[in-house]
């Protein structure tokens, strides 16, 4: 008889032995709200949802904000998933910060599961919006705002004054920070307009991988032919009609480059630009689309990001 | 340590609710999956956690989140009689029958999205679950569901048993095989539905498939099977959990809380296996008294 | 505008078509088998369990038919170990790989933050996007794969129908079934590219699966389901170039409207004929107990 259950008596024994210690709770534990205390006056605990807003998060508050960030570079905010840190950090945090226009279709959920009741610090007011593509998920328009650095300075003044708000001690620092990331934003933003306006007239016209250029064309006063994916949702399958005809769309306006983004694959910018007879702009000198680098890379900060954007687009079209 | 592992991170609500879920889950999990075992359900439940995605796709786009466990529903509840009919040509094997089906409703579930292109988020959560944002009404739609299985089982396991066992004296008594066989499918299904939203449609065959596997590797016996199967599957909820969330905030490695529920799940397959490898190994060394050989039961 | 203009007149289509034809004919080839020893599950299971390898091929950069077909393999000897196993119900073994291999996938994909578009085409696949090295991948397989049935593809028949004649007359059938799961494993693989991981079981299944239900005799039943892939692949991709819809799947929901109507209207095994004969048909031999 005992010879039946004794594999189960085993495996069984084992478990509850395993349980039973675990339950007995031997050892100290590492309560989760402890991290970062204990080294002077307490940080503001900032979440930060895109890894743009997050950029601006760090230059506004500097080291007086314990800030966690939660889409990592090169993740599409649509595929993203909170993971338990994240909601664990939206719950013990402070501020949250997000870029707005219904770009973090997540963030509600997350909030209200972590039991989030503090402020949340929308990016996005008072920045003029463009309409969406018509799609559902744009119904607040596009949320790309980033893309124009007219845009970033109200973003960041926007992070700055909630920042303030919540931290009333450390305001007159976030303004200071403020003002001075705006000298900088004035700065990239002329010599963006002062390389664009140098490429020939008929040559500024942009072919991406998806609608995410529209303030920065607008800004600067390109012409957009047509995206690979055409719509927002960077995972839309394309079919053969989309493919031909936006190969047919390039051949006729005459662009002579095309370019792809760093979060999105390159097969699909590859086999129409091979169709269409044009360079394809990819890999290494990608554009940076729906988030910044990874640390290191040519576009880890926005001003960096714009750099790069730019140098790519006018080395492309010229 | 072992307290900071399995306990801590239960601290806050939302890791609290997503507990229970994958408790409940677990559990019902455990209990339909010997059901699937002996009746070799298998692929049938593969095949519905595929079918109801087209399900999830119309309810989504009529009713937003909400919509989305109905139109799981009714797509599930529609597949389960389809393959019961389709059954009945027996020059169609059965598995090419569900391959067929699953691919089919798959196919037009994927046709819908390509069309639309507004809800790459949510399709994803609704492949791979979304246990962390359980709200207290969807556990509480757990908990009916696993109710109302629980109800259907105490009333018609013997029956099912029976069917299993011995499907010509079944239709001797006058058991209809066919409803009894639709009636298991539906049941199936609905676990399927209500652990949609939590580990997603594609994780959801590891629940109803592995505990009885790992149980029927340590025993023949119903009477442990069945228990061991439940217990199972809530320990790896828990286990699978807590090693998502350590792993996360401890080591800032984002691991899928429905896939380490899964993977919990086989790692218990796995020590079941050890185990009853062991026994055997011990048994042909003769370091246990076991009667002659030749007495143990079948199932 | 493209209904004027004529189809495939691109490369890239071309290429798709290509492809579709070869997947599709393949799978033909290799569906009679899986049919008629009630491989299906066997087969979704490969599909789900190659996960991983892909998972890993991506984040090491090597080739993703490389890591599929890896995995592929280690599944193949996964499943067959455990089914010589006491205690193991076939089925029930297979979905703990299934499980297995899809969870590790899907825990390997999520550590690396985030659901990348690449590996998301390799669920629902992107035929239009195939290039030369897929082609001749795939060509490669059905080579095998053809050369392979030519030497043992009646013995394998032999085995799905009685296996205890086969080892009576001293055939390795272990090493033959290897064998067999091991060229729908290659197959699996070749096909995803195309339609995708979740759909290709369809491919293999449901082209032989209509086959089934309009003949007894295997050389006709084979020649109607490879032709009857070489058609979903074409048909569906036509299908996609008009109507703006998914290629992968378009082309297996041809696959699966094709056995629908012969489902119901093949002349003695479809519905239509089963009725008419008065629900009398006769099981065929074909059938394996």
């Amino acid at each position: 008889m005992r010879t039946r259950s004794f594999s189960l008596a085993i495996a069984g024994l084992s478990t509850a032995g395993l349980l039973g210690w675990a339950l007995a709770g031997c050892g100290p534990t590492a309560s989760p709200s402890a991290a970062g205390s204990g080294d002077g006056p307490a940080r503001v605990r900032v979440v930060a949802t895109t890894t743009q807003v997050a950029d601006f998060a760090r230059n506004i508050g500097g080291d007086r904000i314990q800030l966690t960030q939660l889409l990592k570079p090169n993740v599409d905010p649509h595929d993203y998933e909170a993971s338990p840190a994240d909601v664990q950090a939206i719950a013990l945090a402070d501020v949250v910060v997000k870029n707005g226009v219904g770009l973090e279709k997540f963030l509600d959920e997350a909030i209200s599961s972590a039991g989030f009741e503090g402020t949340v610090v929308d990016a996005s007011q008072g920045v003029p919006i463009r309409t969406g593509n018509g799609t559902d998920e744009e119904k607040a328009g596009d949320p790309h705002i980033w893309q124009n650095p007219r845009n970033a300075k109200i973003m960041a003044h926007n992070i700055a004054v909630g920042l303030s708000t919540k931290d009333p001690a450390d305001a007159a620092l976030f303004q200071r920070n403020d003002t001075a990331y705006a000298a900088k934003l004035d700065a990239l933003d002329r010599d963006i307009q002062t390389r664009i306006d140098a490429l020939p007239a008929g040559q500024r016209k942009l072919v991406t991988n998806h609608d995410a250029f529209g303030y920065y064309v607008d800004r600067y006063r390109l012409q957009f032919v047509g995206s690979i994916i055409p719509s927002f949702d960077t995972s839309a399958e394309l079919s053969g009609k989309d493919i031909t005809d936006l190969v047919a769309k390039i051949k006729a306006t005459g662009v002579k480059a095309i370019f792809s983004e760093a979060s999105l694959p390159p097969k699909t910018a590859q086999t129409i630009g091979r169709e269409a007879g044009v360079r394809v702009i990819g890999g290494e000198d990608a554009l940076y689309g729906d988030t910044l680098g990874p640390a290191g890379s040519a576009g880890d900060t926005y001003l960096k990001m714009e750099e790069h954007n730019t140098q790519t687009i006018v080395d492309g079209l010229s | 340590m072992l307290h900071r592992l399995l306990v801590e991170p239960f601290a806050l609500p939302f890791m609290q609710r997503a507990l229970i879920e994958a408790l409940l889950l677990g559990a019902l999990g455990g209990m339909v999956s010997v059901f699937v075992l002996l009746r070799r359900l298998a692929f049938v439940s593969d095949a519905l956690t595929h079918t109801v995605f087209p399900g999830v796709v119309l309810g989504y786009l009529v009713a937003q989140t909400r919509g989305i466990v109905w139109g799981a529903l009714l797509f599930a509840v529609l597949s389960a009689v389809l393959l019961t009919v389709l059954s009945a040509n027996r020059r169609v094997t059965e598995d090419a029958t569900l391959a067929i089906l699953l691919t089919g409703f798959f196919s037009v579930g994927v046709v819908l999205v390509s069309r639309r292109t507004s809800y790459t988020a949510d399709l994803t959560g609704f492949l791979f679950g979304r246990i962390l944002f359980v709200d207290r009404r969807e556990i509480v739609e757990t908990a009916v569901v696993a109710a109302v299985v629980l109800v259907a089982l105490a009333l018609l396991g013997k029956e099912f048993l029976l069917r299993a066992f011995d499907p010509d004296g079944a239709a001797a008594l006058g058991y209809r095989i066919p409803l009894l066989d639709l009636a298991l499918n539906v049941l199936v299904a609905l676990v399927v539905v209500a652990a949609v939203k939590a580990v997603g449609t594609v994780l959801v065959i590891a629940l109803l498939v592995v505990p009885a596997a790992a149980a029927r590797l340590l025993s023949d016996r119903l009477t442990v099977i069945l228990p061991a199967a439940v217990a199972g599957g809530a320990l790896a909820g828990w286990l699978g959990l807590a090693a998502s969330y350590q792993a996360s905030v401890y080591h800032g490695l984002r691991l899928a809380s429905g896939a380490t529920v899964v993977l919990a799940l086989v790692a218990l397959y796995a020590l079941a296996f050890a185990a009853a490898a062991t026994r055997r190994g011990l048994d042909r060394l003769g370091w246990l008294n076991r009667p002659a050989p030749g007495a143990r039961a079948s199932t | 505008m493209s209904t004027a203009a004529p189809l495939f007149a691109d490369a890239f289509s071309r290429r798709a078509l290509l492809e579709a034809v070869l997947v599709g004919a393949l799978a033909g080839l290799v569906g009679v088998h899986v049919v008629l020893r009630r491989l299906a599950f066997f087969t979704q299971a490969m599909t789900h369990a190659t996960f991983p390898g892909v998972v890993l091929a991506a984040l090491l950069g090597v080739n993703l038919l490389l890591g599929t077909g890896i995995f592929g393999v280690l599944a193949v000897l996964a499943v067959a170990w455990l089914w010589s196993r006491p205690g193991a119900e076939e089925t029930s073994v297979i979905g703990v790989v299934l499980a297995a291999g899809f969870a590790l996938g899907v825990t390997l994909l999520s550590a690396q933050a985030g659901f990348t578009r690449d590996l998301s085409s390799y669920l629902v696949g992107s035929v239009l996007t195939v290039d030369r090295a897929d082609i001749l991948a795939t060509a490669g397989v059905l080579i095998v794969v053809v050369l392979v049935l030519a030497a043992v593809g009646k013995e394998l028949i032999l085995g799905a129908f009685d296996r205890g004649a086969l080892v009576a007359l001293g055939y390795p059938a272990g090493l033959l079934d290897v064998v067999l799961l091991l060229l729908i494993e290659a197959t699996v693989v070749a096909a995803v590219p195309a339609v995708g991981t979740i759909l290709s079981v369809a491919l293999i299944v449901a082209p032989a699966a209509t086959a089934r239900l309009w003949t007894d005799r295997l050389g006709r039943m084979t020649a109607i389901a490879v032709g009857l892939g070489v058609f979903a692949g074409a048909a569906g991709l036509t299908i996609s170039q008009l109507q703006n819809v998914a290629a992968g799947a378009a082309i297996v929901l041809v696959a699966c409207a094709c056995f629908a109507l012969s489902w119901l209207f093949a002349p003695r095994y479809g519905a239509l004929g089963r009725w008419r004969a008065g629900r009398a048909a006769p099981l065929s031999t074909v059938d394996a107990g």
